[in-house]
């Protein structure tokens, strides 16, 4: 919906919610203002006039878009020395280069195609080594993981990727996954099996990386030999700020931006306990619309007409609404006075069109 | 802020429109005063008043060669009182019943030339039809008379040793009537002196 849009936060704590009370004495509060851009240049510009009630706003930036996959330090030379060592039949050398559980840690970093890679190209060297043994583990741990044949494989021996198709297939194992956040998605090996924890999977005996990720929480995972039935329980952490602002950027690219789970992911991203999300969009005839959270929860919704409306009396309606806001006594409402004037002038007119005799003049003459 | 001054704007306009429209506004009514002008004599009712002799009391113009026809209000207080004579004496006995002054219509019979005849008393009663006595009613309950008395207009207070005639209408609120507003005098001619003389009284009082 709003993918791209320029985006802008301003950041604060709640002096209603439990935190410290800011310097002016009222709550303070993050505001992001999300939309048209040229839109938000403007309402950024009104929230930075006087706000005309005790709260104080704070300006933050959101993070840009998700950084690329860094590359693993090593990893592409290793796998090109690797293949060439295999080319000049040193497989000594390629195996000394792809030893270890390098795949597994890659696969717990989700990059399932370099732990393909790095498994493929020891396969070759256990087949052209003649480690029998050797390469059937690793044939069938390709296929129980579920790897692709990585795309430089043309210089291989059909008998590898032979030696994969024929790997016997292992026993299954039920895994019973938890964590301490239901809800979490459970990726064995990197893919997504349709398993939301707490659930059961069904998994081929020999190393998995177990993963499990959800919204506000940090991603996790474990390195497991599986050769029984068992249970994994994950405790999930809370989601760092930056960790949270990728899961928040890809909701957003998704569409989802004033959800409840977006709006406490972007609360944790840009630090704030208590946040405002404005958001202009030029679609919708200027309508402006608010939502407060605090603490991860939705406490006040609200809209307002761009063209009339100041953002900052926005923000206090919802601060007001939410009660984090003292509301003003009776006598300082704009409307007070001028509600008590027009009422007094109606009662006034009405007293006096009760009360009033009109002034009659009667003219007496003769008849002719 | 803006509706709420929008509504005050509004509030304002309604009640200054009420206001206008009722400071505004002001009644007009118009009460015709029927004297009852006989056709033949030309005199109004209360002008046919004889003495003892039966001669008319307006014959004494003749003599005086002073005559004036005077209209005004008499205020009557403490309510609306029944209009027959007897009621009305008694009423003015027990309230304040008193003149309003000044006298707002006199008309002077012109007999500085000529034989001492009725012809200028009555010229000066004709001059009555179609005058207005005034314009604005006094508020309260009054009564309008009509006397004819041998004194000049200058005289202010009436004497009733000298009045000649008299007519009132009933005790109204002028400004609560419209139409017709008779004057007349109860009473035959031959024994109405009595009557015109309170009728042309100070206080509608019977003077000993």
């Amino acid at each position: 919906m709003l993918a791209g849009a320029p985006m802008l936060a301003l950041t604060a704590s709640c002096a209603g919610s439990g935190s410290a009370p800011s310097r002016s004495g009222g709550p303070t509060v993050t505001v992001v203002v999300a939309g048209d851009a040229a839109l938000a240049r403007q309402v950024r510009g009104r929230l930075g006039q006087p706000l005309g009630f005790k709260a104080q706003l704070r300006l933050a930036s959101l993070p840009d878009r998700e950084a690329p996959a860094v590359p693993v330090a090593g990893l592409d030379r290793d796998l090109a020395a690797a293949r060439q060592a295999y080319v000049d039949a040193d497989v000594t050398r390629c195996l000394e280069l792809l030893a270890g559980d390098r795949h597994l840690t890659l696969l717990a970093q989700a990059r399932a195609a370099e732990a393909a890679r790095v498994l493929f190209w020891r396969l070759a060297c256990d087949v052209a080594a003649g480690d029998d043994l050797a390469a059937s583990a690793d044939a069938g741990n390709f296929a129980a993981m579920g790897l692709s044949v990585p795309p430089d494989a043309d210089v291989i021996s059909p008998e590898v990727e032979a030696r994969i198709a024929a790997a016997a297939p292992r026993q299954q194992h039920t895994l019973t996954i938890a964590s301490s956040s239901t809800g979490a998605r459970v990726l064995v090996d990197g893919r997504w099996r349709g398993c939301v924890t707490p659930c059961k999977l069904d998994v081929a005996a020999g190393d998995h990386v177990i993963a499990v990720e959800a919204d506000g929480f940090m991603p996790a995972s474990r390195i497991l030999r599986v050769d029984t039935a068992s249970t994994v329980e994950f405790d999930l952490a809370p989601a760092s700020p930056t960790v949270a602002a990728q899961q928040w950027l890809r909701r957003h690219g998704a569409g989802d931006l004033e959800g409840t789970t977006a709006l406490n992911l972007l609360a944790i991203a840009v630090r704030a306990r208590t946040m405002v999300l404005l958001v202009v969009d030029r679609r919708e005839r200027g309508r402006l619309r608010g939502v407060l959270t605090s603490d991860g929860l939705v406490l006040a919704r609200g809209e307002a007409s761009w063209g009339s409306a100041q953002p900052r009396d926005l923000v206090r309606d919802l601060l007001l609404r939410a009660q984090l806001l003292a509301p003003p006594p009776l006598y300082k409402r704009a409307g007070f006075w001028v509600g008590l004037g027009a009422a007094a002038a109606v009662a006034a007119g009405i007293t006096a069109a009760l009360l009033f005799e009109p002034e009659v003049e009667t003219t007496v003459r003769f008849e002719k | 802020m803006r509706l709420a001054w929008r509504r005050l704007r509004l509030a304002l306009a309604l009640a200054l429109t009420m206001s206008a429209a009722t400071l505004g506004c002001r009644e007009h009514h118009a009460v015709r005063l029927s004297a009852g002008f006989d056709r033949d004599s030309g005199l109004p009712d209360g002008y046919q008043c004889e003495d003892s002799s039966g001669k008319l009391l307006l014959e004494r113009v003749k003599q005086s060669r002073i005559f004036s026809v005077r209209v005004d209000f008499m205020r009557v207080s403490g309510g609306v009182p029944v209009c027959r004579e007897a009621d009305l004496h008694t009423w003015c006995e027990d309230h304040l019943c008193e003149r309003v002054t000044p006298t707002p219509l006199c008309f002077d019979a012109d007999y500085s030339t000529g034989e001492p005849t009725l012809g200028p008393a009555v010229a000066a009663l004709a001059r009555l039809r179609d005058e207005v006595v005034i314009s604005d009613a006094p508020d309260g309950v009054v009564m309008v008379r009509l006397i004819g008395t041998l004194q000049p207009c200058a005289e202010d207070v009436v004497n009733p040793d000298l009045v000649v005639g008299c007519s009132r209408s009933c005790p109204v609120r002028l400004d609560e009537i419209s139409g017709a507003l008779l004057l007349t005098l109860g009473g035959f001619p031959r024994d109405c002196e009595r009557n015109i003389k309170v009728c042309a009284s100070q206080n509608f009082r019977e003077q000993n």
